[in-house]
């Protein structure tokens, strides 16, 4: 089957796969998946199923449907073990997988959003104030010192503000160290593209999260975070209404 | 806002976002060293640049804050029994669709054809349905005229003349372009040309007249045109069929109406025979009245060979067949024939009991007077084509008559070694048969002496 793959690839392509191939001991284990060996797909289901949930989960906001989608790239892998050509890293190829699954799904949750917004009655978009939860937990007014846990949920919030593809840039950034070349890879985009992108999420990010840092507290007239609907994870919006 | 203050805001918006592109870059050590060192001594020199660099530094330290997270305790497990499924599913769903969408794209392109076949088959076969019943009749068509040249012909009827094979004497062989070969591809009765006389044409009348037919008629004529084909004996039966339809053709509507009227096939065949041999009388008498020697030797031979028995009854009724003189008296007293013609005919009939086989065939040689390219029959009894010359005109006398014998003898393949024959042949004169000689040369009288030899000894 190498052979077969082989023949088919220009000598460039041939070398960047053999470069892989001896750098990337993931890619080595793809390759054994492509030879039909379940348990070097075993393996590299263990070694990344944490990070795509990780990153899956920031990207969707929602930690169960997390699980799902890490499954269906685990699955988009397997399908398409058969075509596996090593052109990157294994990890900037799953992540490619990922950011794909990752945007169906949100488009899916925009769709289903809209036909939520539809069926409201007052026709206006609900947005969510952090402060008015967070006023509702502590009863404390106008501010209370910030703890952890409030502080997780805000950062999470925040990164709900930015936009997709500045969040996915931001996650692979900062969680999988890669490179902006490897993003640029991963989400097909040019490295100034990522550049941009990753300038404008960090700016973005500071400008949300400025007024807790400075002062670590919440200020007295709130910060309104325009997150869609359904985007906060209920564990985390119940522990913020004191359930 | 003035312009200026304007152009001052874009130019810091911009100048912003440089520093934020450099200082981001900066963090995630993507400059080069160059870049670095201009980043930093900035940094060592510029307190807000330093102070944003600080913020999104702290800003990028937060995100730390997050939970690390991990999956469930079987997901390993249910993503593997996923996987696995999966490919099953798509194993079955690949080989399934292999053959289904092939299958169903074929069905999809043969349906319409096939449909499209069939109705075009059962249109052609409902168009051409009075074309096919006369295909299978055609048989009977090609010789309806022949097989309804008497309204109650019967197998037995036929099987009567056929036990007669002279009953007709001699008539003309059954070369007649209306029997030549024909197949039922070949005539496509729908489009038969309308060629005046052609064997076309005469099926398009027969068809016509079998069409007129009501359905009993036509079944009876299937019925005898089977039998004939079924006979043991069918050669002969179709060969006195034609005989006998010529020989109608041929004859007055009178004797006609007497042999239809027989009652049964025994009187029928003694009606025609007594026909025939008037008919015989009458041509013999006629021709006596020519007093044309050729014509009357023919004659003469013919009557010997197909009606002996009428011949002898004139041989007696004339003269004492045994007293030459009598003969002779005879013939002075008779307005035809004369002594040569009587002499011949004795030396003839003497001939013909000793080699009737041979005489029969010099007979038909003679019969076919006139024509080139004729038929001859042969020692079998079947029929084969011999550049026969013929004896007419050139006929200039009885030596000549025979070598003529001798020579159409020989390309009919037997031979005339009698004694008779060739006795007469050196009894001519040397300059007759010099003449002769030069007429039939030597080497084709070699030829023949040769064959002739052969058939002796195998004799």
């Amino acid at each position: 089957m190498e052979q077969e793959v082989a023949l088919t690839l220009s000598d460039s392509a041939l070398q960047k796969a053999q470069k892989y191939e001896l750098l990337d001991p993931d890619v080595r284990l793809m390759l054994q998946v492509r030879d039909g060996s379940a348990a070097a797909f075993e393996e590299l289901v263990e070694k990344y199923q944490a990070r795509l949930v990780g990153i899956l989960g920031h990207m969707i906001g929602k930690r169960d449907l997390a699980e799902d989608l890490t499954q269906e790239v685990f699955m988009r892998v397997y399908r398409a073990r058969e075509r596996y050509v090593p052109g990157a890293k294994f990890s900037t190829w799953l992540f490619t997988i990922a950011h794909n699954v990752a945007s169906n799904a949100i488009r899916k949750q925009s769709r289903r959003k809209e036909v939520n917004l539809t069926n409201s009655p007052s026709g206006k978009v609900p947005v969510r104030r952090l402060d008015r939860m967070a006023k509702a937990k502590s009863g404390l007014m106008p501010t209370r010192q910030i703890d952890r846990k409030e502080m997780t949920v805000i950062v999470q919030q925040a990164i709900q503000t930015l936009n997709d593809r500045q969040r996915m840039a931001l996650l692979l950034s900062k969680f999988e160290g890669m490179s902006y070349f490897e993003i640029a890879d991963a989400m097909q985009l040019t490295t100034q593209a990522v550049k941009s992108l990753l300038s404008r999420a960090r700016n973005n990010l500071r400008e949300t999260l400025e007024p807790y840092l400075k002062s670590g507290h919440l200020p007295a007239g709130g910060i309104v975070f325009d997150i869609p609907s359904g985007q906060l994870d209920p564990a985390d919006t119940d522990e913020l209404r004191g359930n | 806002m003035s312009e200026s203050d304007t152009a001052e805001t874009a130019d810091s918006q911009w100048s912003d976002s440089a520093i934020m592109l450099q200082l981001t870059a900066y963090l995630d050590g993507e400059l080069d060293g160059r870049e670095i060192q201009v980043v930093e001594e900035r940094l060592a020199t510029d307190q807000k640049y330093r102070s944003l660099m600080q913020e999104l530094q702290q800003t990028w330290d937060v995100l730390d804050i997050l939970p690390s997270s991990s999956a469930s305790s079987d997901f390993t497990r249910s993503t593997m029994k996923l996987v696995v499924d999966d490919a099953k599913k798509l194993t079955s769903e690949g080989k399934k669709s292999i053959w289904t969408w092939p299958l169903r794209a074929l069905a999809l392109l043969l349906l319409p054809c096939i449909a499209a076949l069939v109705a075009f088959m059962l249109m052609r076969y409902v168009q051409e349905e009075p074309n096919r019943r006369l295909r299978r009749d055609f048989a009977v068509i090609k010789d309806y005229d022949v097989l309804t040249c008497e309204r109650n012909l019967s197998i037995e009827f036929l099987e009567a003349l056929a036990d007669n094979p002279r009953i007709f004497g001699s008539l003309p062989l059954p070369n007649d372009e209306r029997y030549a070969s024909y197949s039922n591809d070949e005539i496509k009765l729908a489009t038969l040309p309308s060629e005046e006389g052609s064997v076309r044409e005469r099926v398009r009348t027969n068809r016509e007249g079998f069409l007129r037919l009501d359905t009993v008629s036509q079944k009876k004529v299937r019925k005898l045109n089977s039998a004939v084909d079924q006979s043991d004996r069918r050669d002969e039966l179709r060969y006195s069929l034609y005989q006998y339809y010529k020989w109608l053709d041929g004859i007055g509507e009178t004797d006609c109406a007497v042999v239809m009227d027989a009652p049964t096939i025994e009187e029928k065949i003694s009606t025609i025979k007594k026909i025939v041999d008037y008919r015989y009388l009458s041509d013999f008498a006629n021709m006596m009245q020519e007093k044309d020697l050729n014509s009357i030797y023919i004659s003469l031979i013919r009557l010997l060979v197909e009606r002996q028995k009428v011949l002898d009854d004139l041989f007696v009724q004339l003269f004492d067949w045994e007293d030459e003189s009598a003969i002779l008296n005879m013939a002075k007293s008779y307005t035809g024939p004369n002594k040569d013609m009587f002499i011949l005919g004795a030396r003839l009939k003497k001939i013909y009991s000793e080699y009737p086989e041979r005489i029969e065939q010099l007979v038909y040689v003679e019969d076919i007077d006139q024509i080139t390219n004729s038929l001859l029959l042969s020692e079998d009894g079947k029929f084969i084509f011999k550049n026969a010359d013929i004896l007419s005109s050139s006929v200039k006398s009885e030596a000549h008559l025979l070598a003529s014998w001798m020579v159409r003898a020989h390309d009919a393949k037997f031979s005339p070694e009698d004694g008779e024959l060739l006795e007469l042949f050196k009894s001519l004169p040397t300059e007759k048969q010099d003449e002769l000689n030069n007429e039939f040369p030597a080497d084709r009288k070699r030829e023949l002496m040769k064959i002739r030899e052969e058939k002796f000894q195998q004799r």
